[in-house]
């Protein structure tokens, strides 16, 4: 699929029966364009959709099944709500009636009949376009930002009710669904697969964990926060890969990777732990092989219980901690501390 | 004080520009008026040849817009819509008959019919357009249809395309998207285009006197019936008929401006 000078590229995933995708990625990475390449109002170049098992590459999007809500909804102006909903059951007749009915009784927005659509709220916009999608029965439900224009704490709320509808409706109708958004805390509140785009492209799918756990680009590890640290592979001793960074050597683990290549070592900052002292703070780490490097707090900050914290240890490393934990160790910028991680919990990429 | 009196001069010119324009089309509208005595206005009125031209006109010209706004609403709509190899040359092919004067545009639909085998044959075995009311709505048509594209192609460049995607993905095809969702959206816009196209068919001059002619009780349409009154100096005639063509446009042109506004037509 290409769109003026840009073009979907390496686009490989499924999607199990019943399963919700997180679809990630920072904006123009091409997510609403793989969507709609999947609800089929936009043709593909070149490879295969298949939806429950059937190819979809050239069908019609009328004949694909496939529920899509769009990002600002696109409720029809010219038309009330119930008729928005009963679009998708074609006409609003005696027949179709009781089922635009029921699947407003549902999402609860049963107060909303025969109501226009230019004065609801963002979420009750967000629920009529859902029922307008579910009322044809469809096989996958796209979902593209439905919250978008919608403030933090609304949206958070918004989401939660929608993982309730979801749950429900999955489970009824054995529904698959894609999630897009550029937003992980949404990404992970909604999905339990995850895909993250880049660029045209899917650079990672999976379930959360093996995506926290072990990041297959640099890309990837970036876009979730992780800390990037660039260096050199040195040696491998115990099992483990070495690097050197800045001068500081760093144990890691990797698939093919040749020593005196260039790496990237990627670390979660919610995978390291500080301490005063050289010695392993965490019991159950000491059994482990660790990385120790000694360095100075250059910065923290305290959002709610979580404390971030930059440590200065020949570049700059950052982590995340439980507020009750840094008060507990009582530092402060400035400060000599250990920042100590296992060497399982450190991905070494090529660069 | 100096760019203000600059503004205020140029204000002061402007409005008098403005000014002589409206004076100028009341002070024609007036002295036709007083030129009139107004028993002999309602005579003219009622006589047969303007109550036939009054009819003629009428049903052409819905005919004419009736023909083009089935045309050209699909056609604007693809303009809007659709990329394609050639767009430029068909867009500008469709704006001939607008900067073409009128009196072209018969005469090359006159040597159409009357001197091209297919024309020939169209006129003689299928529809008489040739100094006969057919060639009153082809020459109205020719006129008025790309007139309507050229003012509804705007009305469905403001709808966002993304309705009718949505609207397949709910289970109905193109056709239906456009039907169900598209044009009840540009109802206004077109129904203002429609109106105006009216308006420009009822006025048709050029066209029609060169292709359908000006026979009295035939092919006399009000403006036709104008020319006819003032070659036989018939100034009473040629002026109710006026005043009759002044009420009718004066009247669309409020109905239409207040449609074509609400419907994104730059009017």
């Amino acid at each position: 699929m290409r769109q003026g000078g840009f073009a979907l590229k390496k686009v490989s995933f499924d999607v199990a029966d019943g399963e919700c995708l997180a679809l990630v990625g920072p904006n123009g990475s091409g997510k609403t364009t793989l969507l709609e390449c999947i609800a089929g109002i936009r043709q593909i170049e070149s490879g295969t959709i298949d939806i429950s098992g059937i190819e979809a590459t050239h069908t019609a999007p009328e004949k694909r099944q496939v529920g899509y809500v769009p990002q600002d909804c696109l409720l029809f102006p010219h038309l009330s709500v119930d008729q928005n909903i009963a679009f998708g059951a074609r006409n609003l007749d005696a027949q179709t009636a009781p089922r635009v009915e029921e699947m407003m009784k549902w999402l609860g927005i049963t107060h909303l009949i025969n109501h226009g659509t230019k004065d609801l709220s963002g979420g009750e916009k967000q629920k009529v376009a859902l029922a307008r999608a579910l009322i044809t029965r469809p096989k996958i439900l796209l979902l593209d930002e439905p919250f978008s224009a919608v403030d933090r704490p609304s949206r958070t709320r918004l989401l939660g009710e929608l993982r309730k509808n979801l749950d429900e409706i999955t489970q009824t109708l054995n529904l698959t669904s894609i999630y897009v958004t550029h937003d992980l805390a949404d990404a992970q509140l909604m999905g339990g697969q995850v895909a993250i785009m880049n660029n045209g492209s899917v650079e990672q799918v999976g379930p959360w964990d093996q995506v926290i756990q072990t990041p297959s680009s640099p890309f990837v590890a970036d876009f979730m926060g992780f800390n990037i640290l660039h260096g050199k592979l040195t040696s491998k001793e115990d099992g483990f890969w070495v690097a050197s960074v800045n001068g500081q050597s760093i144990r890691g683990v990797g698939d093919n990777l040749t020593v005196g290549e260039g790496v990237i070592a990627v670390v979660r900052p919610q995978a390291i732990s500080l301490s005063l002292e050289r010695d392993i703070r965490k019991p159950n780490w000491r059994h482990c092989q660790c990385n120790v490097l000694e360095g100075s707090i250059i910065a923290m900050r305290q959002t709610g219980s979580v404390a971030q914290i930059s440590v200065d240890v020949g570049f700059p490393l950052n982590l995340e901690m439980s507020s009750d934990l840094a008060d507990e160790l009582n530092v402060a910028v400035g400060h000599d501390v250990f920042a100590q991680f296992r060497a399982s919990e450190v991905s070494l990429l090529c660069a | 004080m100096t760019r203000l009196k600059e503004i205020g001069t140029f204000k002061l010119i402007s409005g008098a520009c403005l000014a002589f324009l409206a004076l100028f089309i009341l002070f024609i509208i007036f002295a036709g008026s007083i030129f009139s005595d107004p028993s002999n206005l309602v005579s003219a009125f009622l006589s047969d040849e303007v109550q036939f031209a009054i009819a003629l006109t009428l049903v052409t010209a819905t005919i004419a817009t009736i023909l083009a706004l089935a045309v050209s609403i699909p056609a604007a709509y693809v303009l809007s819509r659709s990329r394609f190899p050639g767009k430029d040359l068909v867009d500008a092919l469709i704006n001939i008959p607008i900067a073409l004067p009128p009196v072209a545009l018969g005469t090359a639909l006159l040597i159409f019919f009357t001197n091209t085998p297919l024309g020939v044959f169209i006129d003689n075995s299928i529809v008489k357009f040739v100094f006969e009311a057919p060639g009153i709505v082809l020459a109205q048509f020719s006129v008025i249809s790309v007139l309507a594209v050229r003012l509804m192609k705007p009305v469905f460049d403001g709808i966002d395309p993304r309705y009718e995607k949505v609207a397949r993905t709910l289970g109905h095809n193109e056709l239906d998207s456009f039907v169900r969702v598209t044009l009840p959206l540009a109802k206004d816009g077109v129904f203002g285009a429609g109106v105006l196209a009216w308006a420009r068919a009822m006025g048709e001059f050029g066209a029609t006197v060169t292709l359908a002619g000006a026979t009295r009780f035939k092919t006399e349409t009000l403006p036709i019936a104008m020319f006819l009154n003032l070659s036989v100096a018939n100034l009473e005639s040629t002026m109710a008929i006026i005043l009759i063509l002044l009420g009718l446009t004066i009247s669309v042109l409020l109905v239409s401006r207040k449609i074509a506004y609400r419907g994104g037509i730059p009017y």
